[in-house]
């Protein structure tokens, strides 16, 4: 195989686009509600920063959008078991850095009634340097899955 | 709800293949064993809420979307400083997204298909 190969992403969302296929990110063991997806894309629209999409490359209406944690909460603690180390390919004995090591980011939802949330109880983790990302559950702290965004208006435009 | 008294080393039995056993009683924590046949499905209740919440976020309709984007976007309550990358690595970027989305088709899971 060509190693460099472009992959196709295809996504309701986003213009038709080429990716480096080393780019995406791989969740060898899938995401609680979506294991059949592996393989998410991500996707950054400068003027949206610090918003980061993660497209699904199996399915083109599935999209997550996510912020990095530590934009919404910048003394964000993660921890991970064991198990998540081996899953990301990180050698156990150490806690990875967020920002260095890894890439930590909330998924975030809206609800009708205008509430927004972010998921901080099991962030997206992604290991920088190989890409194998899994959603890493922190069993054991204070975060919550639904923790509420801030509701003030804009303060610049786009 | 059946409730019931058990010390550690202790078992239940439910159905006639499903044994859950109490490991280990700490301060504020139990060790819990579950012997149960591959096709029966064992998981913390926690992951079933994080997994309909996945489902809802990756499915929202192009208005929730834009919701969030109107929002968060350019927003100074978040500790975002474009001097700061939000990450050492390179992520591809979009050249822009769809005016109109799918309405039809955006924010829909199949159900059937793969």
């Amino acid at each position: 195989m060509n190693s460099t190969a472009r992959l196709t992403v295809r996504s309701h969302y986003f213009e038709q686009m080429d990716l480096d296929p080393a780019a995406a990110f791989e969740f060898a063991g899938g995401l609680p509600g979506l294991e059949r997806e592996r393989l998410f894309a991500p996707i950054e629209i400068p003027e949206q920063r610090p918003l980061l999409y993660l497209q699904s490359l199996n399915e083109r209406s599935l999209c997550l959008i996510t912020l990095p944690v530590r934009a919404i909460d910048r003394d964000y603690t993660l921890h991970l078991l064991p198990d998540q180390l081996d899953l990301l390919g990180i050698p156990r004995g150490r806690q990875p850095r967020i920002g260095e090591d890894l890439l930590c980011l909330a998924i975030v939802t809206a609800r009708g009634s205008g509430r927004l949330m972010a998921n901080l109880l099991a962030p997206i983790v992604v290991n920088i340097r190989t890409r194998q990302a899994l959603q890493a559950i922190q069993y054991d702290s204070p975060y919550d899955y639904r923790h509420p965004l801030p509701a003030a208006g804009m303060t610049a435009p786009c | 709800m059946l409730i019931l008294r058990r010390r550690e080393g202790d078992s239940i039995l439910i159905g006639d293949n499903v044994e859950i056993e109490i490991i280990h009683i700490g301060a504020n924590k139990v060790k819990i064993g579950v012997r149960a046949p591959g096709d029966v499905r064992v998981m913390r209740k926690e992951i079933q809420a994080i997994g309909d919440e996945n489902t809802a976020a990756a499915t929202m309709g192009p208005d929730l979307r834009q919701f969030i984007v109107d929002r968060l976007c350019g927003k100074t309550s978040l500790n975002n400083s474009s001097e700061r990358p939000i990450s050492p690595m390179q992520i591809p970027r979009a050249s822009r997204q769809k005016e109109n989305p799918d309405p039809a088709r955006a924010g829909t899971y199949p159900t059937t298909g793969c």
